[in-house]
C-alpha cells in the first residue's frame, strides 16, 4: 500500500514537473526576439505572403492558451512541429540523433559503475594505505580535468599518436560503434567515475564502522557473503542516486565531449539549434530532457523499493 | 573443562586500552565481566573474537579450546567465528542489517542444508530463542522491537552451535521487563546446551544474578574476581565496594546514596600504580608506589587490592521516611491528556497531580507513554485532549498560546541524554548564562552559582560539553535547567546512559536540590529501584493509561496491578 501512495504522489509530482516546463517552453517561442513569426519564417524571404501564411499555419492568431494547449496536444503525441533549418519533422531530427547519445551515454555509465565501485570498495577496505592514497589521488585528478581537454587528450595519444581508435565518427555496424564510442566514452566517464568512487568510498567507510559488518564477521560468514551481502547492498543506495543523476545528464547529451569527436548526438544537436534560433528543435529538446530527468528520477525511488525495505513498507521517505 | 583462556590480554590504539587482562571461561559456565563504561569490556571481548577495529592490536595470549586465536590467520579466525565462538554485540537496532530480513540473517549464519530443510530449521532456531512465530522470520529488522531484534541476532549468532558465546551487554539498550526476559532466555539457552558465555556488563545486579563467577573491570584491567556470591557478599576491593554501595535498592529508599567521587583514569595513566588510588578512600603511600598484583585470597578469589577492603558503614537503613507531604498546594495538574500518533495511542487519558515542592515519579516500559507525557507538559507536543494546568494556569499546548508565557520559568526539563542535549559549541559558562538570562532578574543566579549548585568547579565555565563525562555533562544540563529557579523540574530518564556510580551522584544532586530549593520533580524513569530513592509517589503507566498511583513504597511493597508486578519481578536482585 505504502507502495502504492509513494509511487503515485512521485508519478504526481512529475506530472506537474513535466506541465510547468512544458509551459515554460513553450514561452520561449512568444517570448522569442522579433516574435513568433519572424522565428518560424527562419531563412524565408519576410514578405506579406509568407507571414500571413505562417500567421495561418501556426494559428498566431488565436489566443495564447489556445495556442499553448493545442501544441501541448500536439507534443503529447509527438509532433514538435518542422524544424525550422533542416524542414524536416522535430521528432525526425531528434530520432536521428538520439541512438549515437543514447549508447554513448550507456557505455559511459557502464564504464563508470564497472571502475568507479570496485575502485571505491578497495580504497575503503584499505583505507589509509598506499592504494587507497592511491586511488583517491587519481580520483581527484580526473575530477580537476575538464571533460573537454580530457577528450583533447585521448584523441591525440589513442586516436592520432597510437592510432588504435578512429578520430572521428560515431560507425556503423555495432561492433563499429562500440569502437567508435570507447574513447569518448572514457571521455565522459572519466569525471563521473571519480564521483562515483569518492562516494562508494564514503558510503563504504561509513558501513565498516557499523556493528551489523562486525556481527556479520562475529558469525563468520564467508567473505563474498559479507561483500556483496552487506557491504555493496548497503552502500548502493546512495550510490544508486548519483548514478542515476550522471545517467540523466548523459542523456540529454554531452556537449563538449560530443563536440570534441565529432558526434552527432543530441548535444550537438542542441547547440546548433540554438545557433539557427531553431526554435521547434530547442522546445522538443528541452522537454524531452526534462522528462529524462523525471523519468531516471522515478527509476531511482524504484530501485530504492527495490533495494531498501524500510522505504518499500513506508518506514521512512528516500 | 577450561574453553577460554584469556592471559596477559593487552590492547593498544595510541594508548593503552587493555592491561593485561586474564580470563577463563569453563563449558557450561556463566562469566561475568562488569566494569564501568570505558573500562575496556567491549574492546576485550572484540580482541578474544579476533574482531579489534583498525587500529587496535593486542598481545597476549587466548586459546580457545587450546588453540592459540592471537595473531592467528584470518581463514583460522574465520573458521573460528560462528561455529566455535559467537560474539552479540551491545545495540540491538545496530547489529542486525537493515535490508535482511530476520529468517535471512539466521539462515545464511546455518551450516550448509538443502533448502526445505533450511527453512524449517530457520523457524526451529527462532523457536529456540523464544520466537514461537513464523511470520517474524519474514519481517526486517525495523518491523521489530528491540527485544525481538536481540532474540534473533541471538538466533543468528547461535545458528552454528559455538562452545562459547561472548554477550557484550545484550540487554543495555532494552527495557527492564524486556531485559530481564532475555537474561532469562540467555541463561535458559546456556543451559540446554551447556555452553560457555562471557557475560560482559555494566550492571553488577545482572552479573550476580546470572553468573557462576564474576570479573570486575577497572581502567583496562582485572581488579577482582571470584565467585558471584562471594563478589556480591564481601567485595574484596574497594572498587567493588563502591559499586555496590552506589546501586539503588528497590526495597528500601537509602538515605544516601553513595557515589565513587571522581573518575575513571586512562589505563595509560595508571600503569605502575594501583589504578584506583585516586578515588579510594582508604589509599595508603605504598598504592601509588607499585601496581598492585592480583592476588589470591582463597582459591578462586582473587584482588588487586594490597589491603583489606574496610566495610562501609552500610547502616542497615531504617527506610527513610518520605518528606511530608508537601503543603503547598498543586503545582502541575494533568487531566484526562491524549494523543495519538497515527494509530498508535501514546496516552489515553492520563490524570496526575504534582504538588509544590513534591517528588513524583512516572515508571512504565518505552512506548508506554512517558515521553510524551512530558512533552505536552512541557508544550513540545500538542496533546489531542485534556488539560494541563500549572500553577492554576491552563497551559495546555495548543489551546490559548498566550497563556504559555511564563510557562519557562515555571517548569524546566532535564533529558535523558546530556550528550546530544548540549549545545556542543557554546562553553558550559556560555550555555548557563543564556539559561540564566530567561529568567526573571532579580535574583538571578550566576554561573558560579548554578555550578556550585550541582558540585562542579568554578573551572568548569570555560569548557566546552565536549571535555567533560556524561555525568558531568548531565549535571550541567540539571544547572542549565535550574537557572531561571523553576518550581517544577521534569526529569526524563536522566540517569539511564549513566553508570551506577555517576548514578549515585546525579540522583544525590537531584534530591538535594529538592530539599534545599523546594523544586518539585516529576521523575521518569523505567527503573524502580531508581524511583524508590527519588519519589514520594509514583505513577505506574501502561500503553498510556495510569495503571496504578500511590505513595511510592505502597506502590513497590504491596503493588496492585498485574503490570506494576511484572515490573517488580524483572528488576534483578540488589546484592
Ligand atoms: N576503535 C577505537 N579506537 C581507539 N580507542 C577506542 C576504540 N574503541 C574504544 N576505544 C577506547 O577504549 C576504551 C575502552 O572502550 P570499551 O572497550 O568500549 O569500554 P567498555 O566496553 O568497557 O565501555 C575507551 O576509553 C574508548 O574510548
Ligand atoms: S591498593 Fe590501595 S589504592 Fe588501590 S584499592 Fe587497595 S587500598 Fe585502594
Ligand atoms: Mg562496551
Amino acid at each position: 500500500m505504502a507502495v502504492l501512495t509513494l509511487l503515485a504522489r512521485r508519478l504526481a509530482a512529475a506530472l506537474v514537473l513535466l506541465g510547468v516546463l512544458s509551459a515554460l517552453t513553450f514561452g520561449l517561442l512568444a517570448a522569442s526576439p522579433g516574435g513568433p513569426e519572424q522565428v518560424l519564417l527562419g531563412s524565408r524571404p519576410s514578405t506579406a505572403e509568407t507571414r500571413a501564411a505562417i500567421r495561418a499555419e501556426y494559428h498566431l492568431d488565436d489566443p495564447f492558451p489556445v495556442r499553448y494547449a493545442r501544441w501541448l496536444g500536439d507534443a503529447v503525441r509527438g509532433d514538435f512541429g518542422v524544424s525550422i533549418y533542416s524542414r524536416e519533422p522535430v521528432t525526425d531530427v531528434i530520432a536521428d540523433r538520439m541512438p549515437v547519445t543514447a549508447s554513448l551515454a550507456g557505455y559511459a555509465l557502464l564504464l563508470t559503475v564497472a571502475v568507479g565501485v570496485p575502485l571505491g570498495l578497495v580504497a575503503a577496505m584499505r583505507r589509509g594505505g598506499a592504494l587507497d592514497q592511491g586511488i583517491t589521488l587519481a580520483a581527484l585528478v580526473t575530477l580537476a580535468i575538464p571533460p573537454f581537454a580530457l577528450s583533447i587528450l585521448l584523441l591525440y595519444g589513442f586516436a592520432v599518436a597510437l592510432g588504435w581508435f578512429p578520430v572521428f565518427g560515431a560507425g556503423e555496424t555495432p561492433l563499429d560503434r562500440i569502437v567508435h564510442l570507447t574513447l569518448p566514452a572514457i571521455a565522459l566517464a572519466g569525471a563521473q567515475t571519480a564521483m562515483v568512487v569518492r562516494q562508494m568510498r564514503a558510503a563504504a567507510l561509513d558501513l565498516a564502522g557499523q556493528d551489523f559488518l562486525t556481527f556479520a564477521r562475529a558469525r563468520g560468514l564467508p567473505r563474498r557473503r559479507i561483500w556483496l551481502g552487506y557491504a555493496l547492498r548497503n552502500a548502493a543506495l546512495p550510490v544508486l542516486t548519483v548514478g542515476g543523476l550522471l545517467l540523466a545528464a548523459n542523456l540529454t547529451g554531452s556537449l563538449f565531449v560530443e563536440q570534441a569527436f565529432g558526434l552527432h548526438g543530441l548535444g550537438a544537436l542542441l547547440i546548433g539549434a540554438i545557433g539557427q534560433k531553431d526554435i521547434p528543435v530547442v522546445q522538443a529538446l528541452v522537454l524531452l530532457g526534462g522528462a529524462i530527468v523525471v523519468a531516471v528520477n522515478l527509476l531511482i525511488d524504484l530501485a530504492y523499493l527495490a533495494v531498501d525495505p524500510r522505504v518499500r513498507h513506508g518506514a521512512v521517505t528516500s | 573443562m577450561t574453553l577460554l583462556d584469556v592471559g596477559g590480554l593487552t590492547v593498544t590504539g595510541r594508548h593503552l586500552i587493555v592491561d593485561g587482562v586474564d580470563l577463563n571461561v569453563s563449558r557450561g559456565e556463566t562469566v561475568g565481566l562488569v566494569g564501568e563504561s570505558g573500562s575496556g569490556k567491549s574492546l576485550t571481548a572484540r580482541a578474544v573474537a579476533g574482531l579489534l577495529p583498525k587500529g587496535l592490536t593486542a598481545t597476549g595470549s587466548v586459546t580457545l579450546s587450546g588453540r592459540e586465536l592471537l595473531g592467528a590467520r584470518e581463514r583460522l579466525l574465520r573458521s573460528v567465528r560462528g561455529s566455535q565462538v559467537a560474539l552479540l554485540m551491545q545495540d540491538p537496532f545496530a547489529m542486525l542489517n537493515p535490508l535482511r530480513t530476520a529468517g535471512a540473517h539466521v539462515a545464511e549464519s546455518l551450516p550448509r542444508l538443502p533448502r526445505a530443510a533450511r527453512r524449517a530449521e530457520v523457524l526451529r532456531r527462532l523457536a529456540e530463542v523464544g520466537i514461537a512465530d513464523p511470520s517474524v522470520a519474514g519481517r526486517h529488522p525495523f518491523q521489530l522491537s528491540g527485544g525481538m531484534r536481540q532474540r534473533v541476532a541471538l538466533a543468528a549468532a547461535l545458528a552454528r552451535d559455538p562452545e562459547l558465546l561472548i554477550a557484550d551487554e545484550p540487554t543495555t539498550a532494552l527495557d527492564a521487563t524486556t531485559q530481564h526476559e532475555i537474561l532469562m532466555l540467555l541463561r535458559g539457552v546456556q543451559r540446554a546446551r551447556g555452553m560457555g558465555v562471557l557475560l560482559i556488563t555494566h550492571d553488577l545486579r545482572v552479573a550476580f544474578e546470572l553468573c557462576d563467577r564474576v570479573s570486575v573491570m577497572y581502567a583496562g584491567r582485572i581488579v577482582e574476581s571470584g565467585p558471584g556470591s562471594g563478589v556480591a557478599g564481601a567485595p574484596a576491593h574497594p572498587y567493588t565496594s563502591g559499586l555496590l554501595a552506589a546501586l539503588p535498592s528497590v526495597t528500601v529508599t537509602l538515605p544516601r546514596l553513595e557515589a565513587v567521587p571522581g573518575s575513571v583514569p586512562h589505563a595509560e595513566d595508571v600503569t605502575d600504580v594501583c589504578a584506583f588510588a585516586a578515588r579510594c578512600g582508604q589509599a595508603e603511600p605504598e598504592c601509588g608506589q607499585a601496581r598492585p598484583p592480583l592476588r589470591e585470597l582463597s582459591p578462586g578469589r582473587r584482588t588487586a587490592c594490597l589491603y583489606e577492603v574496610r566495610p562501609r558503614p552500610r547502616t542497615a537503613p531504617p527506610a527513610l521516611a518520605p518528606d511530608a507531604a508537601p503543603a503547598g498546594g498543586t503545582l502541575l495538574r494533568v487531566e484526562e491528556l491524549r494523543k495519538r500518533y497515527g494509530g498508535h495511542v501514546a496516552l489515553g487519558g492520563v490524570s496526575l497531580d504534582v504538588g509544590a515542592g513534591e517528588s513524583v515519579g512516572v515508571v512504565g516500559e518505552s512506548g508506554s507513554g512517558k515521553t510524551t507525557l512530558a512533552r505536552c507538559v512541557l508544550g513540545l507536543a500538542t496533546p489531542d485532549g485534556g488539560r494541563v494546568e500549572l500553577a492554576g494556569l491552563d497551559v495546555t499546548p495548543g489551546a490559548r498560546a498566550a497563556r504559555r508565557e511564563g510557562a519557562h520559568r515555571l517548569v524546566q526539563c532535564v533529558f535523558q541524554d546530556p550528550s546530544t542535549s548540549l549545545n556542543p559549541a557554546l562553553t558550559v559558562g556560555a550555555t548557563l548564562a543564556e539559561a540564566a538570562a530567561q529568567g526573571r532578574a532579580e535574583g538571578r543566579p550566576s554561573v558560579a552559582e548554578l555550578l556550585d549548585l550541582v558540585g562542579l568547579p568554578t573551572a568548569y565555565a570555560s569548557r566546552r560539553p565536549r571535555a567533560l563525562s556524561g555525568g558531568e555533562r548531565q549535571r550541567v544540563a540539571i544547572a542549565r535547567a535550574l537557572a531561571v529557579r523553576p518550581a517544577l523540574l521534569i526529569c526524563d530518564e536522566p540517569t539511564a546512559s549513566l553508570d551506577v556510580s555517576v548514578q549515585a551522584h546525579v540522583l544525590e544532586l537531584l534530591r538535594t536540590i529538592r530539599r534545599e530549593l523546594g523544586t518539585a520533580l516529576l521523575f521518569i524513569t523505567h527503573d524502580l529501584a531508581v524511583v524508590r530513592q527519588i519519589a514520594d509517589r509514583t505513577v505506574v503507566l501502561f500503553r498510556g493509561e495510569v495503571v496504578e498511583s500511590g505513595e511510592t513504597a505502597r506502590v513497590l511493597d504491596a503493588p496492585a496491578h498485574d503490570y506494576t508486578r511484572r515490573l517488580l519481578a524483572s528488576v534483578p536482585p540488589t546484592p
